[in-house]
């Protein structure tokens, strides 16, 4: 398949849900990661993700919240900023639940957002529930 | 009975903020674009097209 911007929930992610739905011993999908690999593996966010193409930086923990989009409490809010330690060109992005390996929850590509050393990305990723 | 509830949408929204302090808001970056998603919004229009006719249609045989 070839690059695209997309955005999805992972199919880990569905389990994610129920999990949290059945018991609190589910993690909570927090930490936000980035990638620079998307592209060139010619990528485009799927459901079966399960990791980032080539991830850089530590993956952050986001603030994380319960938002109204169109009805009250429909919508996961996920916001982190990242801090590239060197040249980068970001084209993905998921939200794990755990700080490193662990399991995807929302897979996302975009065309590349480039980042000089010293440069932050601010990401407010929003999943709205119908 | 079966109740089932879905995902309507994921966006991400992306701001970039330089090491000189300078702020780029970028919009949107990536939402979902599932085939799925769309041919539900394509359904929603049309049962609510039909809802619409039957209605209007009502009110004429009411006439």
């Amino acid at each position: 398949m070839a690059f695209g911007a997309n955005t999805t929930i992972s199919n880990t992610g569905k389990a994610i849900i129920t999990n949290r739905l059945i018991a609190n011993t589910q993690p909570l999908a927090q930490f936000i990661g980035i990638g620079v690999g998307a592209t060139g593996a010619a990528r485009t966010a799927a459901p079966t993700d399960t990791a980032l193409s080539s991830e850089v930086e530590i993956r952050q923990t986001a603030t994380i919240s319960q938002q109204t989009t169109d009805t009250t409490g429909d919508t996961f809010q996920a916001v982190v900023t990242i801090t590239a330690t060197g040249a980068r060109a970001v084209d993905e992005a998921m939200i794990f639940d755990k700080s490193s390996s662990g399991n995807a929850f929302v897979s996302a590509t975009f065309n590349p957002v480039n980042l000089s050393s010293g440069d932050s990305i601010q990401l407010t990723i929003k999943t709205k529930f119908q | 009975m079966q109740i089932f509830s879905s995902i309507k949408d994921i966006e991400i929204h992306a701001v970039v903020i330089r090491k000189n302090g300078d702020v780029e808001d970028l919009g949107i970056i990536s939402k979902t674009t599932s085939r799925k998603i769309l041919f539900k919004r394509i359904l929603e229009i049309i049962i609510r097209g039909i809802a619409a006719g039957r209605e209007a249609a009502i009110k004429y045989l009411q006439k």
